[in-house]
């Protein structure tokens, strides 16, 4: 099991060294994840600073936060889609590769591992990359308006948010992987060595 | 099972293609044993079924009408899992076009098909190290498919053939992408660990040389077997 998981883990890393359509799909994930970020870390802030706007105004903050949050859902959204095309596009390529693997006995769901696991790869890079630069961006922003005093507010629920922000880019990656793989390994077998 | 002659049996097998409506009858009626240990030669102009009729015995692809034994072992009635197994422990394939994995090196790609096997890492490696070794790859453990010519390919491919120990290869116009002299050395080395394993090759082939190298030639035209020579070892060929 361990074995299998370290085996797979070896063979993704090694495709993912050499993929180069690997760079658009880590790359949407990661604005995704980044700009999900900034707005729950600043939403408490903004709730804060805006609150005599929405005195002044009559509007509700919250209302102001629920829009960027739902504004950097739809970057993870999109960054998903991406993730789907990029994933197709990496089990096309493979295809023959899929065939002759499926050839030697090694079973369907052993390669739908395969691929699935690299794609939580490009979750995993995607997902760190977004949270280091969404942590930045906030961070700076909060010293640039607010001055480094209010920053321990700013950054308290940060471990949270990183690690939700983690689970989504890994779980989005996924999920658009499993159709375009699920594609290459119920083909036929012969149709998938065959393939040009 | 082991005490049965024959590694394979193919009984009055068809294969029919239906494509657009359109119905191609690609194997009629063909029935045909290989011996254990046997190097056979199916031979036939393209188009007359030599893929086909490997990819059945490969149990890649299920027969039309006729049933095909590997070991005693009728392969009509298995399971995906089941024939999966049974391709996994009995069988081993080389392709016209060698079917390397671009991102592993030698090594790697003659380890893939154990890559899941309950078996040691560095015994793996032990193994797949000794069987390019013997094909002569010693000097090129480590090199990319890219970085390996043609030939080399080749060998690399033969070697993750046998890495499971298989029962039989089956290789497809194994020689038509590699030169004359290439295809020669490429054929010379598979009656050689054929001789050395006792494993049966089954080699399908529009190319003539292959028959010098063949225990028996069985030849196919129109999917259907019209005829068979008994290759005397060490004889040239008989017609050329
Ligand atoms: N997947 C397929 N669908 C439809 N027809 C096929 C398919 N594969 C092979 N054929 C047809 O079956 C016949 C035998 O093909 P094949 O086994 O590839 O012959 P060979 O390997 O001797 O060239 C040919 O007429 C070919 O066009
Ligand atoms: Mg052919």
């Amino acid at each position: 099991m361990f074995r299998s998981l370290g085996v797979m883990a070896s063979i993704a890393a090694r495709y993912l060294r050499r993929e180069r359509r690997a760079v658009l799909a880590i790359s949407t994930i990661a604005t995704g994840i980044a700009l999900l970020l900034v707005s729950s870390l600043l939403s408490t802030i903004i709730i804060d600073q805006s609150r005599f706007l929405a005195i002044a105004y009559s509007f509700d903050a919250a209302q102001l936060v629920r829009a960027a949050t739902a504004l950097s859902l739809v970057a993870v959204l999109v960054g998903a889609a991406e993730t789907g095309v990029v994933m197709s596009r990496v089990v096309l390529s493979r295809i023959k590769s899929v065939g002759v693997m499926r050839a030697t006995g090694i079973g369907n769901s052993r390669v739908f591992s395969l691929f699935l696991l690299e794609a939580a790869f490009y979750g995993i890079i995607g997902g760190a990359i977004g949270i280091m630069v969404g942590a930045g961006i906030a961070t700076a922003s909060v010293i640039v308006s607010l001055g480094s005093g209010a920053l321990t507010a700013v950054l308290s629920p940060l471990p949270l948010v990183a690690a939700e922000g983690l689970g989504l880019s890994v779980l989005v990656s996924v999920l658009a992987a499993i159709f375009p793989t699920a594609k290459a390994v119920y083909m036929r077998i012969i149709s998938a060595i065959y393939y040009e | 099972m082991e005490s049965s002659e024959f590694v394979a049996e193919v009984e009055g097998v068809w294969k029919v293609y239906i494509t657009r409506g359109a119905s191609i009858p690609a194997l009629r009626g063909v029935s045909l044993r290989i011996r254990r240990g046997e190097f056979l030669c199916i031979m036939g102009p393209s188009g007359s079924g030599k893929t086909t009729l490997l990819n059945l015995i490969g149990g890649l692809d299920s027969t039309s009408k006729g049933r095909i034994l590997i070991d005693g072992i009728d392969l009509t009635g298995l399971s995906t899992s089941e024939l999966s197994r049974l391709r996994h422990s009995l069988m081993g394939y080389i392709f016209q076009s060698f079917n390397l994995i671009s991102v592993l090196n030698a090594v790697e790609n003659v380890e893939l098909p154990l890559i899941f096997d309950p078996i040691e890492g560095e015994e793996l490696r032990t193994r797949a190290k000794a069987l390019l070794e013997r094909v002569g790859l010693g000097h090129r453990l480590t090199h990319r498919p890219s970085e390996l010519s043609g030939g080399e390919q080749q060998r690399v491919a033969v070697s993750r053939a046998l890495i499971s120990n298989p029962h039989i290869v089956l290789a497809d116009e194994p020689t038509a992408n590699l030169d004359g002299k290439t295809g020669r050395e490429i054929l010379e080395l598979m009656k050689k660990l054929n001789r050395e394993d006792k494993v049966s090759f089954i080699i399908a082939t529009h190319d003539r040389r292959v028959t010098e190298f063949a225990d028996r030639v069985v030849n196919l035209i129109d999917g259907e077997v019209v005829g068979e020579e008994i290759v005397k070892e060490g004889s040239p060929a008989l017609n050329k």
